[in-house]
Order: C-alpha cells, then structure tokens, then sequence
C-alpha cells in the first residue's frame, strides 16, 4: 500500500502505523452532562462502511504527521491524503 | 537453431547416475538429451512420469537438488539452469525410481478416487494415529527436507519504474523497446534466463530476420538503454494495491554458493504492461501421462532452442499451432481423430487411435489449445471471461486492475504481428509513440474445443496431483457440482502448479458433466504468488541475528567485561545481573546486588527508559492533559511521578517529568512503551490539542543515564559532580532536579529519583560519554565497594517497595486498581479521566493492588498464582484476583509478593489462598501493605 | 579539562569496495529546532540571518555556512553543524529564544558517508525510496530494514546516512552483508 503524503509525495505503508476511524479526533467535551455516554460511543461504537473510510495513520519512520487518510475499503483506493493539524 | 553452447560441458548427476549438458541447458534439456524420460513418480497412485512442458507450468519432473547435505525439494527441472556439479534426485518413487513399490496404489486405484480420504480410514479409531497417519504421511507429500540450516542468503529490495512489463517473449520485448526508446524508465522481467518467449522456439521470420535472431539484437539494443531495467530468471509473482508489485530473481541454483541465491523485489510502477503470453494444454484420453508423451510446444522447445532429436513422432492436435512441429504424422481432432489409449509403463512406446490404427513411437505431442497467461490480472480480482472463438479464457478489459493492460498471447492475441501490433498501441496509450511493427506471421487461431476423450479407463487432468476425468465427473455425481467444491474436493488444481495445465481441461469436463457451457460452469480465480516463493525469500536477510534489530546500551561494552548476564528488553539488550566468581546462580548475584546497593550503593544502567524532551509555551498545560496528576504548576528544578491513562481509563504507562524551565520539560517511560506513548502523545498534539505550543522530540538515545542508588549514593556523586554544584540534602532534596558538570566539566543532568527507595539520583550524560562515565563511577564506587545491578535487582528493589511497573500496568488495570485513585487530580480532565468513572471500574470492592506474604514464611510465593478465599472451592467462579510480581526480599530473609485482590486494600491482615495450578502450588498468604521494606520513605530522603 | 572521553559508533570506520566507498563523518553536532507557534516568519528571518539561507522544504536540506539543515517534520528541522559544542541546544535556546525550541540530537544519530558509482544498488536493496531519481539536496527519514535511517543526497552518487545510536552495530551488519552479496 502507497500512502501519498501531502508534503512530500508517495510512501510505502510499512513507514506507518494505523489507528482507526478518524472520528478519533473529535474528542467529546468532558464537561458534557452526558460525558460518559459521548465517550463510550467515541471509543467504543464505529460505523463499518465498505466503502470510503476516513481512517488515521502516524508516519513513524517518516516525519511523524498524523494524516487522515481516506480510502475505500473495497477496493483500496486512496482518494484523499490530508494532514491532521496543518501548521 | 539450438542456443545451447556444445563448447561448455556441464557434469551433473541425477539419482546418482553422471551425465552431461551443455551451458544454456536446463537439467530437463539435458536429461531429455540423454534420453532420460522417467523422471518421477506421480503423487497418489506412484506411477511412472516424465516430462511434460518446458517452462513454469511443468507439473510432473520434480526433483530435489542435493548439495552438502541440504536439500531443496519440489524443484521443475524445467526451471534448473544447469551448473556443473548439480546433482538431482527424483522424488517419490519408493525405493527408487524404477522400483517404487507405493505403484500398488496404482492397482488399487478405484479405492484411491476423488475424496477418498473423506470415506476411508475411520475404522478402527485406535488406527488413527497408530497406523493411518504414519502411513499417510510415508506415502504422502513429494519431496523431502534435510531439516539442516539453510546455507544460503536471500536479499530484499526495491526498485521503481513508470512501466513494468511482465514477459519478455515478441510482445514483451516490443513494448519494452519501443517505451525505453521513449525515454520511459522501464523494468522487464521474465521468468526464463533467456529473454524471448516463444521466439526462441517456434522458428520465424522477423522483418526478414530469424525469431531468436530477432530476440537478440532487441536485448541488445535494450540493455544500452541507462533506463531500461532488464531482470531475467525474475518472476513477477504477484500485483497488489497501487502499483505494487512482488517479483522474486532467481541467481544461481547452487546452494551454499556466494552472494544472495534469490532477490525479492517489491517493484513500485505507475504502469504496467502483462506479456506472459500463454500456456498450452494438453488433451485428457486413457493413460495420457506415461513417459515420452508432451505439450507440443514444449517439444518444438527441446528441438528448436536445445537441439534435441525426437526424431519421427505423432502429434494429437485440435489446432493449428502444431503445424511448426517437425510431426511425422499429425492425429486431428478437426478431422474426428483422436488417441484411444497408449502403452509403455516406464515409458510410450505406441499409441492407439479411434480408427484402430496402432503407431510406435517413444515421443507423442499434444495440443488441446492455449490458455492466456492471465494470473496477474486476477490478483485484484478481475475475472477472466471467455472466449468462444478462441476456446479459452482471456483477460475482461471491463474489470482490468487500473494501469494495466495486456498484449500479445496473454491477452488471446495468437499470432507474432498481433503481439507485436498490441505492444505498439499499448505503449501508444501511454504515450509512446512507434512507427510500423515489424513484418511477422499473422496467423490467427484455429482451433475445436476437443477437451477429453470418453472412455473406461483413466484419463489424467492434473497430472501433479493425480486428478483423473473421472474424478471430476464423480465429484459432481456426488454432489460436490459447483466449481469451487469440485477443486477442493477432487484438488484438482491444487498442486505447486497450481493447474496450469489442468484448470481449464477440468472445466470443459465438468461442464460436460453439468450440461452445461463453461461460462455457466464458472472458472477459479486467481490469488498470488504466481509461482511457489520460498519462506527464505520473504525472510530476506532478517534471519538469525539480523530478524529484528538489536539496541545496546551505553554502558554495554564495559557490562560484558564485567560479565553480565543479558537479557532481551524488547529490542535492547539490557544486564539482567553480574555473575561473580564462586556465584553458583542467578539468585547469589541478585541477592548480593540487592544487598549491596542497600547497604552502601549500587549503579544501573537506565538509559533505555524512553526520554521525550517536551518544549513549549503549553507544554505545562500539555502534560496536564496526558498525566492523570498535575504538572503545569511544578517547579522548575523539580521532578514528579506522573501516571498516563489509555482514553478508556486503563492505565497506560508511568514515568516522571521533571521541569528545567517554563518551557522546558523532559518526560520519561517505561522502556517497553516508549515507542507507544511519543506516538501517543503526537496524536494528542496533532489531533487532539493542535492549538497548543508545544512540541516533542525523543532523547532516549541522546542521553546516557545511570541510578546511582543506596546510602553512599551521595559519597559517590560527591566525587563525580564537579565540586560547583551543591548536591546537599539542603541543596538537592528528594525530586530536584538540574544541568550540573561532571568529571572535570561534562555537562550532565541530575536528577534525585528513587525506584529502589534507597536514597538515589539519575545521572545522565551525553551519549558518547556513557562508557567513560560508567567507568568513573565505578572507579570512584570502589572506597564504597560499589557494585552495578542489572534489571533482576532493579526489580527485586522495587517489588520491595510496593512499586507498580509493567506486570501491574498490564492493560486491565486503572489508577483505582494501582492504588493511585488519589493521586487523580479532581481540578482537570486528562486523557482517560471521563470513562474511569465508569461503573464496572469504580466498584467498592474491584481489585486493589496490595503486597502478600506467605503465612509460613518458609513457602514459596509464585507469580501468578489466584486468590481463593479460605474454604472456597479452587475454582473460576470464585476468584479473588492474582499476583503479579513476586521476589525473594533479602533484607527480609522471605518472599514477598504485589498482587490485586477484591477490595484489597479494607482486608489487611486478612489470610487467603494463593492457588497455582500451573506449578502445583497451593499455599496460604496474608495481605498487608506494598511497602515491604522502609514503609515510611526514610531512606528517600536523607 | 574533562575526565570523560567521548567515543561515538563508527569511530574511524572506513572501507573502499570497487565502486563504494564508506566513511564515517566527524566533527559536528547535530540539534533539532521547533518553531515555536505563529513564530514561523520571524524565526525564518533570524535563521537566514545567521546561517545565510533559508530554511528548506519538505524532503529537503539546504547547505549553511559552516553546516547543513534538514527539514525533519512540519515547523521542526535538523541544524548540523561543524562546530564542537556539546551543549548546541543551550546555544541555540538563547539566540532563537521565544521563536523556536532546540533539543540536542548529536548522539542520538550514528553518520556514515557513502559514494561511488554502484551506491545505489546497494541502497536499493536497503531503502523503499526512489534515490536514484532524487536530486541533489533530496533528504528524507525513511526504513533500512527494521530499522529508521535518515538519507540526504549530497551528490549524484553520494549520501549522508544518519541511524540511531543504539541500533547502529546492527544497522553496519545488514549494510555490509547487502554489500557483501552484491560487490
């Protein structure tokens, strides 16, 4: 697998690792009256689509970005590559 | 004209026998050369076979190759180039070749068919394993291993093109021209040493020149083009996503010999062009696979490119591709003739055909068609669709990977100009531009589809796995119709040859069989690698020590002088203790380092520990969102104990950070999980908290650091740190922490922390001063018979003094269930602070980490072992909870124990069982507190 | 004076094959810069002023006097430079204070320089990234192995290496054994 990274162009997948769903970053608000509900469907409930999946990846043996990455879970195409915090 | 060279002899032998070939021969060239036609015995039914084809898709002339008592099984002579020296053995005859006494699986062959296994061998049970396996497995399996190490190095690689093209025969070579010539950086790859396909062997003329004539001056061009890659003997094995591609190059057959034997190349191409060209297959009639009986192509092989004489022989066809055999008669099932059985048990010596006629002969070609080369296509799981006209499968454009076309016979385009024809507009289509293709045979395809000839007696399909016709009729008699069941349950297909020459026959029959046409009949796809790769080729060269990397510490050279013992952390090679002389075991030398160290002073090597430099306006506010405790307010030349939640509330890792200014901190982790908290920690930064000024980077291998620890720890720095910095009780308490000199002005940093809970400091020093500041201190140690501890000590020291580490921090456990539900802070969320709260872990009487001790202070405790209450049965269902970390205390005299038991921490002085199955070791304990040894944390601050 | 000598992997280390050559560089020091937030422009400014160009982009490295720079991750860059100073950060630390942030990296890298015309079929058996097809002045952290190495293109047939310390025997080993099966 080839992951195309926004800054410097194209790698291979075995320079980083996975970590899921990018709804990862949408961390709930703590203070939330329902806080413990929001956290339990953050951590715990995803949707499984086969089909474009916006998922994150850490380029560990590259530049150490975090980059949500959007791939089609069928087919494998990459269709999009995006930082996660643009500097 | 033959391409072998009669100037260089080559010695091999084959079943102990010696024989001679040419350079340019394969071992099957040769052995045909010397009138070789047993060359094995077939799988199920032991019966005498020769050789088939010429190429990758031979399914019956397997042999091992024997070198300094290594042997490499399953081997296609086919696929040997010859090297002097070689020697062969056949495979699977029993005792030998020619008198294999497992051919009585021939004779009772009706109990042998299709899914037998599945009817037979159950009765009696007792047979099982006593007699039915042993005899399987004797029988079973082709070749054999020698169970020796494997001599040889593989090497892996990368290698990156715009255009892969995958086949070098007229297509190929076409393609490859014409896009090196454009300037296109181009990698060819075929599986044969020599580059040329079927212009090698089927006899042409090109643009006037002879085919082989042609073939060479195109390489030759080719290989003085600077971006034209050319890789012979190397098969593209399989396509993954986005243009990736795995290729395995064959060097040398030899085993043992210099350099790497294969090279497994991963090939990044943007396109890629599929010239395999096709395979031909034969034509199932009653006993179709004695010796002397071959493709038709493969036998204008042997005459054209190896020079070999089959003299006068008979071909069976059902198309036109034979007529460049040097046939003497041609049988035509266009003209309602066929063979109707043949005799010659170790090798043809007549055929019979349907009119009655009888011909002798030693040599019999067949044609049943050509199956496209198609594999690779279906790696991304396009299906090959068929083709009527053609009578076979081809590739179906609609659902080709992206980037990849296909020409020439893989893509059903028969004749030398149509190869030559789709490779100009192949490379057109990528923009590569060609004048006219060069002036070839233009003769399409005319074939019947003539499949099998029905009869009584045996007529073979996949020879490699000794699958018959009725077989496969059987299968769907049985019910097992469909095509997917008929292959795993007749295994047709199933071999090392994966039904190159069979898949497709098998079909036709089966749709037969089902009434049916073979589109409706369905076809197998295909999955990679193309051809069989070795487990040492994917090994590459991580075998032995280079299999992960190895990561020393600084202090390693001089802990193997001293003898230490290592163990592996991870990746690191850590000092587990240091044996000395007249030490009988592990637990003399731990024992004396715990005693030592507490009694005057030990040094360890802590470097390992991961160390993240943490910069920032924020990083205060940083670690307050990842430490479950506070570290914004810490003052800068203070260190603190921090303790990091997973987001479920599960306690992740510990370490301490220490504050050198109000930007600067330096955090460390625990050794196993310092790759895992950085990559933490950046998510956090990057995804969680982006707004934040604050930025990471890992010091781990920047800095040397050693504890110096025990009640003459200060004595001893007092004589390392230069005199300048004050490192007094008054001056230096417990948790300061700053940038001093050492040894004359190194810079160094000191840091007053304690794991063993003797009075202790970390001193750390650049990298490259590691060696000689160990060697410094245990210079100046010597007054106070310092003595360094490796991790054995380091952890009896900390069990003594209740502190958790990773055996308590194991991925179930929360700050509640460590001991810690305190030390979270109630002022501010952290990462994992909300779903802590949940119900299941903030039970009252959950699991609380606490310290045991055996009640007879003679026992064992062992690490492990469950709680039962007393008068319990010893069950599941009445678990207490379970020790995790257990040492012989010295200072004690008597084991101690940490473990988490049920509200452990209101049942102090409470006696429980402590039950180990594993070691039957069933022993009463009493709970008490963690801190076994200076409970109140005197010896910290002294 | 100080007591303590230093001692770095690869001290001395050097070996010719035909047609590769392999050194081990000496004399700098190597520091990690972060640009502290919204300070990029000024610290791009001070930068410039004092090393004489500017910072490089993405996959790059751009010659200093007296050094090198290369960009290691957004808003973060390596500065080497040949000076001996074990403590580069705290320099670093006051002339950029408040616009970036300095780390010391020196020992944390092992260097090796090599060259030579069959260079690259060597590191093609060692490295997944297009080098050949890399300009002058490409510089980039990626795999060997199972291991990280950092790789700037200095010449058309000529590379820094740059693996981690701890790691570097072994990193040497699988170099030499490629080396080995190929020369």
């Amino acid at each position: 697998m080839i992951i195309n990274h926004p800054l410097f162009g194209p790698r291979d997948a075995a320079e980083f690792v996975y970590l899921g769903d990018a709804s990862l970053m949408n961390r709930p608000d703590p203070k939330a009256e329902d806080a413990i509900q929001q956290f339990y469907e953050y951590m715990y409930l995803r949707d499984n689509p086969a089909g474009e999946h916006r998922e994150l990846w850490f380029h560990e043996q590259g530049d150490r970005s975090w980059l949500i990455v959007t791939r089609n879970t069928f087919t494998h195409e990459i269709t999009k590559v995006e930082l996660a915090r643009q500097s | 004209m033959s391409l072998v060279d009669n100037s260089k002899p080559l010695n091999f032998s084959f079943d102990g026998k010696s024989f001679k070939g040419f350079e340019g021969d394969t071992l099957a060239s040769a052995l045909l050369r010397n009138n070789v036609r047993l060359v094995g015995r077939s799988f199920k039914y032991h019966r005498p076979r020769g050789i088939i084809g010429a190429g990758s898709e031979e399914p019956n002339a397997l042999a091992e190759i024997h070198q300094d008592g290594v042997i490499e099984p399953n081997r296609r002579a086919t696929m040997i180039k010859l090297f002097d020296g070689l020697a062969v053995k056949s495979q699977n005859g029993s005792p030998s070749l020619n008198f294999d006494i497992l051919a009585i699986n021939d004779l009772v062959s009706p109990f042998l068919s299709a899914g037998f296994y599945y009817k037979t061998f159950m009765w009696p049970r007792v047979f099982w394993e006593k007699v039915y396996e042993p005899a399987i497995r004797r029988a079973a399996g082709l070749g054999r291993l020698s169970t020796n190490p494997d001599p040889d190095s593989y090497d892996k690689g990368f290698l990156h093109c715009d255009t892969l093209i995958i086949g070098a025969g007229a297509a190929g070579l076409q393609a490859a021209l014409i896009a090196g010539r454009a300037g296109a950086r181009v990698i060819l790859a075929d599986e044969d040493f020599q580059m040329g396909g079927r212009l090698l062997s089927d006899p042409q003329l090109i643009d006037g020149i002879c085919g082989q004539g042609w073939a060479e001056q195109t390489i030759a061009e080719l290989h003085t083009l600077p971006n034209v890659r050319l890789l012979p003997r190397t098969t593209v094995y399989g396509q993954y996503d986005h243009g990736i591609y795995g290729a395995l190059e064959t060097r040398t057959d030899k085993i043992g010999a210099p350099g790497a034997r294969q090279v497994l190349w991963r090939i990044y191409s943007q396109n890629a062009i599929l010239a395999a060209g096709a395979i031909e297959r034969p034509i199932a009639f009653a006993n179709n696979d004695r010796p002397g009986i071959m493709l038709a192509s493969a036998m204008r092989t042997y005459e054209n490119r190896f020079g070999i004489d089959f003299g006068d022989y008979p071909v069976l066809t059902n198309n036109n591709s034979t007529k460049r055999n040097h046939a003497a008669s041609r049988i035509d099932t266009r003209d309602a003739q066929w063979v109707s059985d043949t005799r010659g048990r170790k090798g043809l010596n007549s055929v019979s055909l349907n009119s009655g006629q009888n011909i002798e002969t030693d040599w019999l070609g067949v044609s049943g068609g050509w199956n496209p080369n198609l594999h690779l296509t279906c790696h991304k799981r396009s299906r090959p669709k068929w083709d009527e006209t053609k009578a076979c499968f081809v590739p179906d454009i609609n659902t080709l990977p992206e980037n990849m076309q296909v020409i020439g016979a893989a893509n059903g385009e028969f004749s030398t100009y149509e190869a030559f024809a789709s490779a100009k507009s192949a490379c057109a289509s990528l923009g590569h531009k060609s004048g006219k293709p060069p002036k070839a045979e233009d003769t399409p395809l005319s074939i019947n589809a003539f499949w099998h000839v029905k009869g009584k007696k045996r007529a073979w399909v996949d020879f490699q796995n000794d699958v018959t016709s009725k077989d496969i009729t059987l299968a769907h008699q049985e019910g097992f119709s469909s095509v997917e069941h008929v292959k795993r349950y007749t295994t047709l297909g199933m071999a090392t040859d994966q039904g190159r020459t069979s898949n497709v026959v098998g079909l036709a029959i089966l749709a037969d069989a089902r009434g049916q046409s073979i589109p409706e009949t369905g076809t197998t796809i295909f999955r990679p690698p193309y051809a069989p790769v070795p487990i040492g080729a994917f090994a590459g060269p991580h075998k032995g020590q280079h299999f992960k990397q190895t990561r020393l510490t600084p202090s390693h050279k001089y802990a193997a002088e001293q003898g230490a013992a290592f163990v592996e952390t991870g990746y690191w090679k850590r000092a587990q203790w240091f044996a000395r002389n007249g030490e009988q075991g592990w637990r003399d030398s731990v024992d004396r380092e715990v005693i030592t160290t507490r009694s005057s002073v030990g040094i360890c090597d802590v470097s390992t520990l991961g160390k993240i430099d943490v910069q920032g306006r924020d990083a205060g506010a940083f670690l307050n969102k990842v430490y479950v405790n506070s570290f914004k307010l810490l003052k800068p030349g203070k260190c603190r104990y921090g303790l990091m939640l997973r987001e479920d509330g599960i306690a992740m890792d510990d370490g301490t950070s220490a504050r050198f200014s109000d930007t600067h901190y330096v955090m460390t982790t625990t050794t196993a999980n310092a790759g895992l908290v950085y990559r933490h920690l950046e998510f956090a930064r990057q995804c969680l908290f982006p707004d934040m000024d604050v930025h990471l980077i890992s010091t781990t291998e920047q800095w040397a650091q050693y504890s110096v620890a025990g009640p003459n720890a200060r004595k001893l720095l007092q004589k390392i740190v230069d005199q300048e910095y004050d490192i007094s009780n008054e001056a230096f308490p417990y948790m300061a922490c700053g940038k001093v000199t050492v040894c004359g002005g190194t810079r160094a940093r000191l840091f007053r922390l304690s794991f063993s809970g003797e009075l202790a400091y970390e001193i750390a020093v650049p990298t490259r001063y590691g060696d000689a500041l160990i060697r410094a201190i245990l210079e100046a140690g010597e007054e106070f018979g310092a003595c360094m501890y490796g991790t054995e000590a380091l952890g009896v020291m900390r069990i003594e003094k209740g502190h958790a580490a990773g055996n308590e921090l194991n991925g179930t456990t929360t700050a509640l269930h460590l001991g810690l539900g305190g030390f979270v802070s109630k002022k501010k969320d952290c990462i994992g602070k909300v779903l802590s709260q949940r119900e299941g872990l903030v039970a009252e009487d959950g699991l609380r980490l606490v310290g045991f001790i055996a009640v007879d202070s003679k026992d064992q405790i062992t690490n492990g072992a469950h709680f039962i209450n007393i008068g319990d049965p010893k069950d599941a269902a009445h678990d207490q909870g379970y020790m995790s970390s257990v040492a012989y205390s010295p200072e004690l005299g008597h084991y101690v124990g940490l473990g988490f038991i049920k509200g452990g921490d209101k049942r102090k002085g409470e006696e429980v069982m402590a039950v180990d199955f594993v070691r039957d070791n069933h022993i009463n304990v009493r709970i008490v507190s963690p801190h076994f040894v200076d409970p109140d944390g005197d010896r910290l601050r002294v | 004076m100080s007591k303590l000598k230093p001692n770095t992997p690869f001290d001395g280390y050097a070996r010719e094959f035909d047609g590769l050559n392999i050194s081990h560089p000496s004399g700098f020091e190597i520091a990690s810069l972060a640009v502290a937030n919204g300070e990029y422009k000024a610290f791009a400014k001070s930068f410039k002023k004092t090393y004489g160009n500017t910072l490089p982009e993405p996959g790059t490295w751009n010659e200093l006097k007296n050094g090198k720079t290369l960009w290691t991750g957004q808003n973060q860059y390596f500065l080497l430079q040949y000076v001996e100073d074990d403590r580069l950060d705290e320099t670093l630390a006051g002339k950029f204070d408040g616009e970036a942030y300095a780390t010391l990296q020196t020992d944390g890298w092992a260097a090796l320089d090599v060259s030579g015309e069959r260079v690259h079929e060597v590191l093609e058996r060692f490295v997944p990234l297009d080098l050949r097809s890399k300009e002058v002045g490409f510089g980039a952290r990626t795999t060997a192995h199972h291991m990280s190495v950092i790789v700037l293109k200095t010449d058309n047939d000529a590379y820094h290496l740059f693996t981690p310390a701890s790691s570097s025997a072994g990193f040497l080993d699988a170099f030499e054994h490629v080396i080995g099966n190929i020369l």
